[in-house]
């Protein structure tokens, strides 16, 4: 009982603040919503036993990439004049068309149950670890590399122009 | 486990030298770029070797096929990465003071394509399709001096990113379905129940097709392309349009007709549409280019169309089209770009007129660039045309007929602005205001890329019976 109630309070909450996220017209506002959208993600992760899925949540991402964007809207400073509106004239067809695919979605998710699974609660870091390490071990040495190619665009495209 | 590392010796060694050559762009302040480039083909070439001595039949860590299918698109995906290398030589803005980061981020995006080719896990499909295209994204932006190619890159880098997001949505969904994301786990669940009346699976499917769509530029998900190809450096817009395509299409292949049975599923339909619209889009619009990369940028969405053609047929000969015809692509497509990064280099102008009258500057020059119009265009004896009649000879044996019919109509609107840039080159003069192209070229690299280009693609074309007999022995899937 206590989370079902807790697994809908947390949805509504979380549909709420990414709605705003997306309609707020300050980009600061907007950041600490995104900051409130993620925490909750983490927290139906909870209730879902990923707990260490939780845990990297909050550590990468309101951890890590909300710090570093509230910092990038600080450093450049936009004018308050300037913020501009987060949506074009072409919102309600596209508003039309994502509804659309809610629905879609929505029908399709309520036809096709998932095999059931039975519910255990265990911590799963030690599997996930063994997992990455054996039979998973290829997609994780080749996500290296990809960290690798993005932190060179990084930097190649952060060093000062004339600065060979 | 071992084993399985022998397996992977093309990508460990290829990442390995993209590595040694960040290294070198980190550490050593001299301007290397010979050495850099030396190093880059050295290894390509090295790894060309040890993926031609790699055995066959085997499967890696459980999650790559290593199969004679796969070791044909390694072997196309690096011999791709080893001519874009020759032909940016001499481009002083790409090979200039960050030639390491340049060719090592060609390499790791080759390096993708290489996994891609043999990927059986949806995990490794994701993570080889974002190594392929995240070099991708910072070498369309590479010319930071030049906005286009600023913008090239972000508008590649949303829609990648945005592609790449639907996709793992449909992944989520299948795995949550089937428990696994190994293809052959799920080919064993489509087998046991009635998969076509499973919504989710369908939209998982369908979300996935959409990732691919947007990455081998099928339409209705084509709209970034050509401003892409158009700002991106004009060497990256070669390896865009060839390889990235290649690599994809191989995934689609294993997936749409190993994995799951289009036309069991009742998606046939939805994959001829496509087909039919990419084709039609394409030709319809590269008609009224003036741009000669934005020309050939339709020409690769239409090109793409057709090669989806042997994926709708899903039969062996379909798959052995899709093999010829990628390679013919590639070849074909890497020539044309190669002779248009040269005049523009010379004339400072992309557009169809800076082709005028170019017969009478250097006619080996407009001669080679009509053999790789004639193959784009499919008319015999390139090995456009062979790629071409393959597909739609498969395409036949399915009995899509008025697929075919199609597909010819779109081949008669192609032929014609191929052959508006070849009448540009032999029945016009020359631009009086543009400087013209010297009758002597300076570039050995071009020369020597290009001609084998041609040769290639005349002689395969000419004599098809040995590549044939090799595509039909490597178009065998994987038990």
């Amino acid at each position: 009982m206590i989370p079902t109630i807790a697994f809908y309070l947390t949805s509504a909450l979380l549909i709420f603040s990414a709605l705003m996220v997306v309609t707020q017209r300050n980009v600061f506002t907007c950041a600490l919503y995104l900051a409130g959208t993620l925490s909750l993600v983490a927290f139906l992760f909870l209730l879902l036993n990923a707990d260490f899925l939780a845990a990297v949540q909050i550590l990468l991402y309101v951890g890590g990439i909300l710090v570093i964007l509230a910092f990038a809207i600080m450093l450049s400073s936009i004018p308050q004049s300037k913020i501009q509106s987060q949506v074009n004239e072409q919102w309600i067809p596209s508003l039309l068309v994502a509804g659309a695919l809610f629905l879609v979605i929505v029908q399709s998710l309520k036809e096709s149950p998932f095999p059931n699974q039975t519910q255990f609660y265990a911590p799963t870091t030690a599997s996930l670890g063994r997992l990455l390490l054996t039979d998973m071990v290829l997609p994780f040495e080749v996500v290296s590399l990809v960290l690798l190619a993005s932190l060179v665009g990084a930097v190649y495209f952060s060093k000062k122009r004339n600065v060979g | 486990m071992l084993d399985s590392l022998k397996l992977l010796y093309p990508e460990i060694f290829l990442s390995g030298a993209a590595m040694l050559l960040l290294g070198v762009e980190a550490f050593v302040k001299k301007n290397l770029r010979r050495w850099v480039l030396i190093l880059g083909c050295g290894s390509l070439f090295f790894a060309m070797v040890l993926v031609l001595s790699l055995p066959t039949g085997n499967r890696a860590f459980g999650l790559l096929a290593i199969d004679n299918f796969s070791l044909f698109f390694k072997f196309l995906a690096i011999l791709s990465c080893l001519l874009i290398l020759c032909i940016s030589e001499n481009d002083t803005e790409l090979m200039g003071d960050h030639a390491g980061a340049y060719v090592s981020l060609l390499i790791l995006s080759t390096v993708g394509m290489l996994f891609l080719s043999s990927a059986e896990d949806l995990l490794m499909l994701f993570i080889g399709m974002e190594l392929t295209t995240i070099p991708l994204f910072i070498l369309a932006g590479f010319l930071r001096k030049e906005l286009r190619s600023s913008e090239s890159a972000i508008k590649f880098f949303l829609v990648g990113a945005f592609s790449t997001g639907l996709m793992l949505y449909g992944i989520s969904y299948i795995y949550g379905l089937c428990g696994s994301t190994h293809f052959r786990v799920i080919f064993a669940w489509t087998q046991s129940q009635n998969v076509s009346n499973n919504a989710l699976f369908l939209l998982g499917l369908f979300l996935i097709l959409v990732g691919i769509g947007f990455k081998l530029s099928l339409a209705p998900f084509h709209q970034w392309t050509p401003d892409t190809y158009e700002g991106a450096p004009t060497p990256i817009t070669a390896f865009f349009s060839a390889s990235r395509e290649a690599g994809v299409i191989v995934v689609a292949l294993r997936l749409f007709s190993q994995t799951v049975d289009p036309g069991a599923l009742g998606i046939q339909h939805t994959l001829i549409l496509i087909s039919i619209l990419t084709m039609t889009l394409g030709n319809l619009i590269a008609l009224k280019q003036e741009n000669l990369k934005r020309l050939l940028a339709y020409s690769s969405i239409a090109h793409a169309g057709t090669l989806f053609i042997g994926l709708v047929a899903n039969n062996s000969l379909g798959r052995e089209g899709v093999m010829i015809y990628s390679l013919a692509y590639f070849l074909m497509s890497f020539g044309a770009f190669a002779v248009v990064i040269l005049i523009s280099r010379i004339k400072k102008s992309e557009s169809l007129s800076a082709l005028r009258g170019l017969s009478k500057e250097n006619l080996g020059l407009s001669i080679l660039m009509l053999f790789f119009l004639l193959s784009l265009a499919g008319i015999p004896p390139f090995l456009g045309f062979l790629g071409k009649w393959m597909v739609f000879a498969s395409a036949i044996q399915a009995k899509l007929y008025w697929l075919v019919g199609i597909a010819l109509l779109n081949s008669v609107v192609a032929v014609y602005y191929y052959f508006r840039m070849a009448h540009a080159m032999f029945f016009q003069d020359p631009d009086p205001s543009q400087s013209a192209i010297p009758e002597k070229l300076e570039s050995l690299s071009f020369k020597l890329t290009t001609l084998f280009a041609a040769l290639v693609l005349l002689i395969l074309g000419i004599f098809p019976g040995q590549i044939l007999s090799w595509i039909r022995i490597s178009g065998a899937p994987l038990p």
